[in-house]
This record gives C-alpha cells, structure tokens and sequence, in this order.
C-alpha cells in the first residue's frame, strides 16, 4: 500500500528521443489507476521507470513521501507482471511464483506458504506443480500475477495483461484482476492500449498522448468531459464524432455551419462559444448516443444521408454522411432510416463537447 | 448460383480432427459470416474452400460443382488472410495488381484499366498514397487493409474473408464494414467472412454460422440467433452484455407463475404458465433472461413492489452506461443501468431486481437445447 507520486518526470533516450514529458501525476494509496494511450503515447516508458527498469531522465519520483530516482527496483518494493509474462518455461508454476522469495533468501516454510496464499488469490493452487511450457496464455498470465504479489509489494504494475487473450477470457479476467486488487488494496498501475479495459477497471485514467499527459480522472468524467479532441475521440466506442463548424449568424439566428449544412444553434450556447474561443469557429465532439435521428424532415434538424446502417442487436448504428462528414449516430430499431435515404439529424447540445480549433482544448471543461 | 456447399467434410491435422461430418449450404450471394471462438475452425473451413488444405473426407461443392480435388488456381475464389500474407518485394501497387496480372487473367483488362482498378480500391480502402510503398513501411493496419485490396481486385466467385478488419482502429472498423458490405451488394460476389466478434457477425451478415470445436451450433439471420437460440451456446455468443443463464425450478402458487432456485423467487410475467403447459416445459430448467428483461431500482422501497434484493458485485462503465453484475447467493445476474453523473455505486451495495419482461429463454438443464 503506498502513494505514488510523479513530480515533472521527464524521460530522453539517446538522439533526443523525448518519451515522456513533464508528467506529474499521482497515484493514491490503494487506488487502481490506469495509464492508457496508443502505441509510443510514453505508457510503457512511464510504467518502466516506477519499476525502475529505466533511468529517470529529469524530475521526481516519490513512494510514501519517500525520493525512489537512485534506488534500485528491489528496494523500491515494486512488482511487476509482464505483457509477455516472462514466465521460465522449464520451472514449475510454483518455482515461478517462489522466485522473487527464494532469491531473497527466504526461510522455505515461509516461501511455501506465500506461495500458496498467492497461488490461491490467482486460483490455481492446484497447479504449483506443472510445468509453465504447455499451460494456456490465460494460465501462464495468473502465474505472472501471483508471482508479482507473493511479496506484497507497495505497488503492482500490471503490463498489458490481458492483451493476448482470447476476448471472452478477457472479460473474465478484468472482473477477477479488479476484484483481487479491491480484496487486496494494493496500489496499482494498470498499463494498457484498450480504451475498454481502462473503463472498465479503472478508479482513475491517466491518459497520455505523444509523451504528454492529457487528463486524469474517472472513467465517468472523462467520458462525459473529455479535456481535448484526442481524449474525445480515444475513450468510447464507437469513436465520438469531429465537426468543425464555423459560427454563423443569419439575421436572428446562430448557427453551425459546415460544407453546406447549418445546423440551427441556440442562441445562449454560440455565445458562450464565442466568448470562448474569440474566433467563429469551434469542433463539435458529439457520440452517436447524442444524436437524434429521424426519417422525416423536422424543424431544427439537418439533412444528410444514411450511409451504412449497422445492426446490433437492439439498436441500430448508423453511418451518416453529413456534408463531407460520415457521422456514426445511434437509434432504435424502429426509426425510419434506409440505406441511401435521405435522414434528419440533430445533436444533443447539453451533452456534446467543443473544442477550440486551434487548441483542441475543451472550451468549457 | 455462388454457393458453397460442404457435404460430411471431416478434416485431421495429424490425429487431431478439427471437424468431422460437416455440412452446411451458403446462399446464393448471401454475406455469409462464420462466426466462432478462437480455434473452431473457421480459418480451416476457409483455407479448404480455397484450396490451400485438401479436405480429409467429404466433398466441398462450390455452385453445384465438386471441387474438392481442384486446386487453387482454378476455383476462382479469393481469399483475404488474416496474416496478410503480402509480398515483401512489391510496392502495395505490386500486390493489389497481382492477381489481375496472373498467367490465366493477364490479359483480361489492359494496362491502364488494372492501375486504374487499383486506384479505384485504394481510394476506397484509404490507402491511394501509399501505393508506392512497401508492406515493411506499413501499420499492421495498413497492410490489412493493403491485404483487402488484393483480394477485391477481381471479380471471382467467391470472396473469402479471414479477420479482414480485425486490426484496424475502432473508426476505421466501422468505416469498412460500411465499405465492405456496401461494395459487396454492388458486385453481388457471395461473400463468406470469418470472425469471432459477434457485432460484427451482427452488422454485417446476411446469415450467421456459428461455429463451435468444429460443429455448427445454428445458421440463420442475426436476429433468428438472438431471439431465438437453439441451446445455450448460442444464446451467450450473441448480444452485449450476455445473457443470464441459471438453472431454476418452475413454481406456481396463487395463480402466479414463478421461478425459484435456493437463491431467488422471480415472478413470471403472463402468458408465463400457458407457455410452460403447452411447451410441456420440465420443472427443472436454465432460464435466460437479458438485461432488457429486467428492471432495477437501487430504492428499497421497491420490494414492495415485488423487487427482489441482489448485491453490486461488479460493475463497468460502459459510455453512457453501467453494467452491473448483481449477485444474490449464486445466482448472478447481468443488467443495465443509466448513468447519470453524480451517480455513485459500490460493490457489495443493494440493488433491487424484478423481471419485467415478456421475455424469456427456456433450456434443457443437461442438454442445454432450448425449450422452444
């Protein structure tokens, strides 16, 4: 159990590669927190110099209050278990989880019982005595993860556990891997690419783009109030829909207009948007959740055309093209939409983002 | 008449059969889509209808036409795999134009019109810049969709589709199921395309096989699989999140309809006994219920109103919702719940269940067949 603390943590590689930057973050005592971002976002970098696999570069990192830049991975009381699980295929499972123990020259009473007790968290004290060679990934990534906990550690770092699993394994396993760390209130770091694990599992997200952290907080919160156009269009599935409008008034009315389309604007909102962004012109980020549509014309919607109508099971997700813009909008089975027919469209405004075109920024988050 | 048919096909790698005794039928111009966990067999069934592995017994008919024997070149089908399988010398103008410049096509289009044809799939598959690269400077989802292209460029009998959108980013995968169903229509080339993600299976199919250790559990439309699963394995495979399944006993009392295990005392919506009589239903059954058959209130006020008190045992975060497992003994079940901001939920917190649905699934306790 400890408190993580990141203070301007910077990390450079050779040839001026800069992988993290100015990251302060902090991680609370029990919590599961998230780090999240695509391929080269600087999570695996970050996750590596908490284990202290990697030299911090510039900055500052803390374990309960405690400075943790010059001490070496052991003292530091992190565990690990790897993407690749890092397994030795010759050992048993029970050598596996034994090793952290035994190189610290444990009493063997003492090993075999933590051992066990682990083994058991991971629900698979019947096979200590199995080779790893042969065992299935979901096995082999429950070995890992008892052999990352059999020493209580301060903080666990899970390393993309899941990834190689078969999907429906996977949605075992963010169940039982949330659970055990609730059960055991261990500090942890959950590294991952998969938007849908982090909300999921995660109590917080720190979600970070090209070196840089982008926003932390729940999944709630980043969902509904994304800081800027990448967290926007990263969390959530299907990906939240991008419209750069420019504001436009027409007499009386205000409005968001794009390539053709105007979209009606209440008159309260442009001004808040213009007061904002001292520019006429904003992003609207808006999910397919947030989008009514209908088959016939009404007052207020834009008109564009279906696309692709996807079905799913109880609804339907329709590709509308909008503009030069394909929308993916969702809708109950029962509306009145056809491939190639022309549809009505218009968007939830108290639930949408905007963003500032310049910045990306959330003009109101 | 583009169909498949499989009559009794057994096929052994070594001595491990992967299926035995399977036949199925495609129809004409259909989306087939083959649907299946990892290592059902769904690769297999495409590599045989392509000719790359001979079958071990039974017959593969492709239009009325045995072409079990025949080898690849000359079953006019085209295969998109999962691995790519691109050639690492050709720039992705190379391998997109390689079947069209094959010894017994090369001829059928002039030059212009195959670089053209090439620019026409390109575009449509977002990759018309990169024409002149090679697959080592590309994304993997780059070179799947390079993989794609390949596979569209001709007109054959049969497009065979390995994973083909497996590795593309969740924008870009809705983009081209849009795209591959649509061009699909267009050329009216039957289609067969394996994956195990069923929203996939849903979006695009025409008709679903569901494969399961290498027997077809059921075949039909999308929505005959959802509402109406022949056994439990079907029935779990589609819909998010899944349905509920747990063993109950049927009880009435009153003129009311439950059903009842150690765990909980659900009431029976109308129509419940009449169903249960006529289907001549055992006392003892699995039922499954969807989230959309049950209401929840986190109020306790409302067992009152014949709500039944379950416990938040997990719970996600699902966009604009929440999925909540709820537990009562050991019996869980899987709803769905609105959230609003400010909303707070906690494992181990009450929550209220009551089955409110017309809904229902019935199955055989051992058989696991539905009642239906």
């Amino acid at each position: 159990m400890a408190k993580v603390e990141f203070e301007q943590i910077g990390k450079i590689y050779p040839g001026n590669v800069e992988a993290v930057k100015n990251l302060n973050l902090t991680i609370n005592d029990g919590e599961f927190m998230c780090l999240l971002g695509p391929s080269g976002c600087g999570k695996s970098t970050t996750m590596r110099m908490i284990a202290g696999l990697e030299e911090i570069t510039s900055g500052k990192m803390y374990i309960d209050g405690e400075c943790v830049n010059d001490m070496t991975s052991r003292d530091r009381d992190v565990a690990m278990a790897f993407e690749n699980y890092a397994l030795y295929p010759n050992m048993t499972v029970g050598q596996n989880i034994a090793f952290p123990l035994e190189i610290r020259k444990m009493d063997k009473q003492v090993i075999e019982e933590k051992v066990r007790e682990a083994a058991e968290l991971l629900g698979i004290e019947d096979l200590l005595h199995e080779p790893i060679k042969g065992l299935s990934g979901g096995v082999q990534q429950r070995v890992g993860v008892a052999r990352a906990l059999v020493r209580n550690p301060r903080v666990l770092i899970l390393d993309e556990p899941i990834s190689h699993l078969e999907e429906e394994l996977k949605a075992k396993m963010r169940e039982e891997l949330r659970k055990l760390q609730r059960k055991l209130q261990v500090t942890t770091l959950y590294v991952t690419h998969d938007q849908i694990e982090a909300m999921v599992m995660a109590d917080r997200i720190a979600i970070m783009n090209k070196g840089e952290l982008q926003q932390v907080d729940t999944p709630q919160v980043i969902y509904h109030d994304p800081a800027n156009v990448f967290v926007g269009g990263f969390i959530g599935e299907p990906p939240m829909n991008f419209i750069t409008c420019a504001l436009k008034e027409v007499g009386d009315a205000t409005l968001f207009s794009f390539q053709g389309v105007d979209l009606p604007c209440p008159r309260d909102l442009y001004d808040r948007i213009l007061e904002k962004t001292k520019r006429p012109e904003v992003i609207i980020g808006v999910r397919d959740s947030q989008i009514e549509l209908s088959g016939e014309k009404r007052e207020g919607f834009a008109q564009g055309k279906v696309f692709f109508i996807e079905p799913r099971s109880e609804e339907l997700l329709v590709t509308i093209e909008l503009g030069n813009e394909r929308i993916l909008a969702n809708t109950g089975i029962h509306t009145n939409v056809a491939i190639d027919a022309p549809v009505w469209v218009a968007f939830a405004y108290d639930r949408c983002s905007f963003f500032d075109t310049v910045t990306e920024k959330n003009l109101f988050s | 008449m583009a169909t498949i048919r499989f009559e009794q096909v057994q096929k052994k790698f070594g001595r491990v059969e992967v299926f035995n005794d399977l036949t199925f039928e495609t129809q004409e111009g259909e989306f087939s889509f083959l649907l299946g966990p990892s290592g059902a067999g769904k690769t297999t069934i495409l590599s045989i209808i392509a000719g790359i592995t001979p079958v071990s017994d039974g017959k593969v008919y492709i239009n009325d036409k045995d072409i079990t024997k025949l080898k690849p070149r000359e079953r006019d089908v085209a295969i998109a795999f999962e691995s790519y399988a691109l050639y690492p010398n050709r720039t992705v103008m190379g391998n997109m134009r390689f079947p069209l410049d094959a010894p017994l096509r090369k001829k059928d289009l002039s030059e212009t019109e195959k670089v053209q044809k090439v620019h026409e799939i390109a575009r449509m598959l977002q990759i018309e810049e990169l024409l002149e690269r090679f697959p080592r400077e590309l994304s993997g989802g780059q070179r799947q969709r390079v993989a794609l292209g390949r596979t569209l460029i001709r007109r054959p009998t049969f497009f065979l589709l390995d994973e083909p959108i497996a590795h593309l980013d969740a924008k870009l995968r809705h983009q081209m199921r849009g795209e591959l169903k649509r061009l699909q229509q267009e050329m009216g080339i039957a289609t067969f395309c394996a994956s195990p993600d069923q929203s996939e299976a849903v979006a695009m199919a025409d008709r679903i096989f569901l494969l399961n250790k290498g027997k077809i559990e059921q075949i039909g439309k999308p929505d005959e699989l959802y509402f109406h699963p022949v056994n439990e394995f079907v029935a779990l495979m589609l819909g998010e999140p899944k349905m509920s399944i747990f063993p109950v006993e049927i009880m009435q009392k009153e003129g009311a309809w439950y059903v009842t295990n150690d765990d909980v005392l659900l009431q029976a919506p109308e129509g419940f006994g009449a169903f249960v009589k006529e289907h001549k239903v055992p006392k003892s059954v699995d039922i499954g219920l969807r989230h959309t058959d049950i209401e929840i209130s986190f109020e306790s006020a409302a067992k009152e109103d014949g709500y039944q008190e379950f416990r938040v045992d997990f719970y996600q975060v699902n966009g604009e919702k929440l999925i909540i497992t709820a537990i009562r003994g050991a019996t869980r079940i899987v709803v769905e719940a609105l959230f609003s901001p400010g909303m707070s939920i906690e494992y181990g917190n009450p929550i209220w269940l009551k089955w409110s649905s017309d809904n229902f699934y019935l199955f055989d306790t051992i058989s696991k067949m539905s009642l239906v």
